[in-house]
């Protein structure tokens, strides 16, 4: 079912149009007969009428005129004579001399006729009238009422159409409350006015809506918790690690492996934090304005160090780019994306990172000359968890596959656009982000 | 006339709303697009308004019997298509399987044509008689109405029930409504004296008349005569028990598949 309005309307005129119908057929039907009875009362009156006007007994051969074309009268005398006629009607009887109705053709028609027995001057009247004149009588008649149906079905076509929109507008109502809410909004439905077919529903969507909002606020304390549960011990970690390798002098593989480990742990737990607080029912954008451009160049200036480790060339172009925007946010964004820039570009490798403003926002574009991704994995690597090992390299890189993901939020968060293509270098990668101007929420 | 015109849209509307409403129910159970049947419903009135400019021409053919002919072979490829449409979905071939739709759009084109072509013809003979064009485009009118309100009520009927239980009931009455219009194609061939007339069977219209509305639903429904004569029992029945032993080979080719 496509539309509750279409369906409806659809089911309520059929069954209209069904009944009305039928009745119509039946009433028609009835009211033929009625008609009918009305001319035969008729004929009989006019053969009454006939043996009133015309009291000669004696045989006259011219015809009289007749009243109409498709009237006809004979009299006819006890002995079976022809005393007078009208000029319509031939010279033999058209009916036997006996009272009642009679069909009978001629003249190429069929006609309705009434034998009348004159009881005061013992004669016969026959009186006929053509029956497909009175048919057309008939039905004329009976069509003047039934014309007016087929304006009142489509009368009450329209009325039923709108009258199913007024009724199904608390439905509309609760949908486009529904549709407009924000994905942080879980305040409960208000509507005024509901029906008692949807108070329940609201009641459910609204029960619904707290249960989700405490699950999100149990699961934010829980982020907390975790956050200083899983970092205090890492740290701890890291410096017991640092101390036990200057206690002993020991740097062997075994020490370098664990200490790979423990940055990893950290790295993975910080990143499945971040995951979570960017989540779009996590955070909502802020109607912030900002300069993305000078957020880039901040966030260059304080992850240098990683990019001088690897004496990578790291170039920054643009002009100040404002919009509308969370900073926090945006600063992880450019965090994941220069972070994963400069693991994937060789050492002394080139980082690329322009940020314009366009006709519609601002487009942010980073590019390495890594050993870039294949097209068809472009999807992919938004996956959670999911990392794109190159099979012509035997590089290891660290990583737990939540960067993009994270970056994949940040975009729905703040409605832009990613694309994903190959850099302007010999190879490696090019993200080009369309951020617009302002948040239409 | 206004009678006689209800009558004979009546006819012909039911008999082309069941294939389409059967089919129509088809493709939402089989949660399928239903642009296909809109397009064939198209077609067959395109068709319909051809079909209905050459009769004049096409009766002449075969010494006077063309459009008897035509419309048995109508009747026959509508059977046809039904019957493999019944044979495909049997063997677990459902829609948007390319021959399945074509055979569901042929049988919609091939109904709506005749059954169209026979309403404009019958309402363009009034085209001089002012007086009874009135009547009779009320009477089409009221026809078309039930007609087509029989055809909403039965889509609605069949959608109304469980996917299972709907296809059950729709390949049923797809074989009732395949084996009348083969029953019609007899009545067709009788007409054209190329096959013998005989005595009627019985006479049930004490019953249910063949003019009333639930003569007419029997009629679009399973070829409801009230004198039937024997040729056209045998060739209903026969039509029935090819459908069904179609239906069951279908099944049964399907399970040795499966195995």
């Amino acid at each position: 079912m496509k539309s509750i309005r279409l369906y409806l309307l659809l089911i309520l005129v059929a069954t209209l149009i069904l009944v009305m119908f039928v009745s119509l057929l039946k009433g028609y039907q009835s009211s033929i007969e009625t008609a009918q009875d009305l001319f035969d009362e008729r004929l009989v009156n006019t053969a009454e009428l006939i043996a009133s006007a015309n009291v000669a007994q004696t045989t006259s051969d011219s015809a009289q005129s007749p009243t109409s074309d498709y009237l006809f009268f004979q009299i006819w005398d006890a002995k079976g004579q022809l005393l007078t006629r009208s000029s319509t009607a031939p010279h033999i009887a058209l009916s036997p001399f006996k009272k009642g109705f009679y069909d009978v053709n001629f003249n190429g028609f069929r006609w309705h006729n009434y034998v009348y027995p004159d009881p005061q001057l013992q004669r016969w009247i026959i009186v006929g009238e053509r029956s497909d004149v009175r048919s057309s009588m008939a039905e004329d008649i009976v069509l003047a009422t039934i014309l007016p149906a087929f304006f009142g079905i489509v009368i009450a076509a329209i009325l039923i159409w709108w009258l199913i929109g007024t009724g199904l507008k608390p439905l509309k109502n609760l949908s486009r409350q529904l549709a407009s809410k924000q994905a942080d909004d879980l305040k409960p439905i208000q509507l005024a006015d509901l029906p008692i077919e949807m108070s329940q529903l609201v009641k459910i969507i609204n029960q619904l809506f707290w249960r989700l909002d405490q699950s999100f606020q149990r699961e934010q304390r829980f982020a907390a918790d975790a956050a200083h549960e899983l970092r205090t011990p890492i740290s701890a970690l890291q410096i017991h690690l640092h101390n036990l390798r200057q206690t002993y002098g020991d740097d062997s593989e075994d020490w370098q492996l664990m200490q790979a480990s423990v940055d990893r742990m950290g790295h993975l737990v910080n990143q499945i934090l971040m995951l979570y607080r960017t989540a779009p029912e996590q955070i909502a954008a802020k109607d912030e304005s900002i300069d993305l451009y000078k957020i880039t160049s901040d966030v260059i200036a304080r992850d240098y160090q990683q990019f001088e480790k690897r004496q990578q060339h790291v170039e920054l172009i643009g002009e100040s780019a404002m919009m509308q925007g969370h900073v926090f946010a945006l600063e992880t964004l450019l965090q994941n994306l220069l972070n994963n820039a400069s693991k994937y570009a060789p050492a002394n490798g080139h980082i690329l990172i322009q940020v314009h403003p366009t006709e519609k926002g601002v487009r942010l574009i980073v590019e390495d000359d890594g050993p870039g991704i294949p097209a068809d994995q472009y999807e992919r690597i938004f996956d959670r968890f999911y990392r794109y090992q190159n099979e012509n390299s035997d590089l290891q890189l660290p990583g737990c596959g939540l960067g993009l993901a994270i970056v994949q939020h940040i975009i729905e968060m703040h409605h832009a656009d990613i694309k994903l293509t190959n850099s302007a270098f010999e190879s490696g990668l090019k993200v080009v982000i369309d951020f617009p101007a302002a948040l239409n929420k | 006339m206004l009678l006689n015109s209800v009558i004979l849209v009546l006819r012909e509307v039911l008999e082309a709303a069941m294939v389409v409403s059967l089919f129509m129910a088809f493709t939402t159970v089989s949660q399928q697009s239903r642009r296909f049947l809109i397009k064939a419903i198209l077609l067959g009135l395109i068709a319909g308004a051809t079909y209905a400019y050459f009769l004049p021409e096409v009766s002449n053919w075969l010494e006077g019997v063309g459009q008897e002919i035509t419309n048995t072979a109508i009747h026959i490829g509508i059977y046809c298509c039904l019957t493999v449409f019944l044979w495909l979905i049997s063997r677990d071939i459902n829609l948007p399987n390319q021959l399945v739709k074509g055979m569901m759009m042929t049988a919609i084109i091939l109904a709506i044509s005749r059954e169209s072509a026979e309403i404009m013809l019958y309402i363009s003979g009034f085209r001089s008689d002012h007086f009874l064009m009135q009547s009779v485009l009320s009477g089409s009118l009221i026809g078309l109405g039930i007609g087509v309100s029989c055809g909403i009520f039965l889509y609605h009927l069949m959608i109304a029930l469980k996917p299972a239980p709907a296809a059950k009931c729709i390949c049923i009455l797809v074989v009732i409504v395949g084996s009348s219009m083969m029953s019609q194609a007899t009545q067709f061939l009788i007409q054209a004296d190329w096959l013998a007339s005989s005595n009627p069977v019985w006479d049930s219209s004490h019953l249910i008349s063949e003019h009333s509305l639930p003569g007419q639903l029997l009629y679009a429904l399973m070829a409801y005569e009230a004198t039937p004569t024997w040729s056209q029992i045998l060739v209903y029945l026969t039509s029935l028990l090819l459908m069904l032993i179609v239906i069951v080979s279908g099944r049964f080719s399907r399970s040795i598949q499966h195995d």
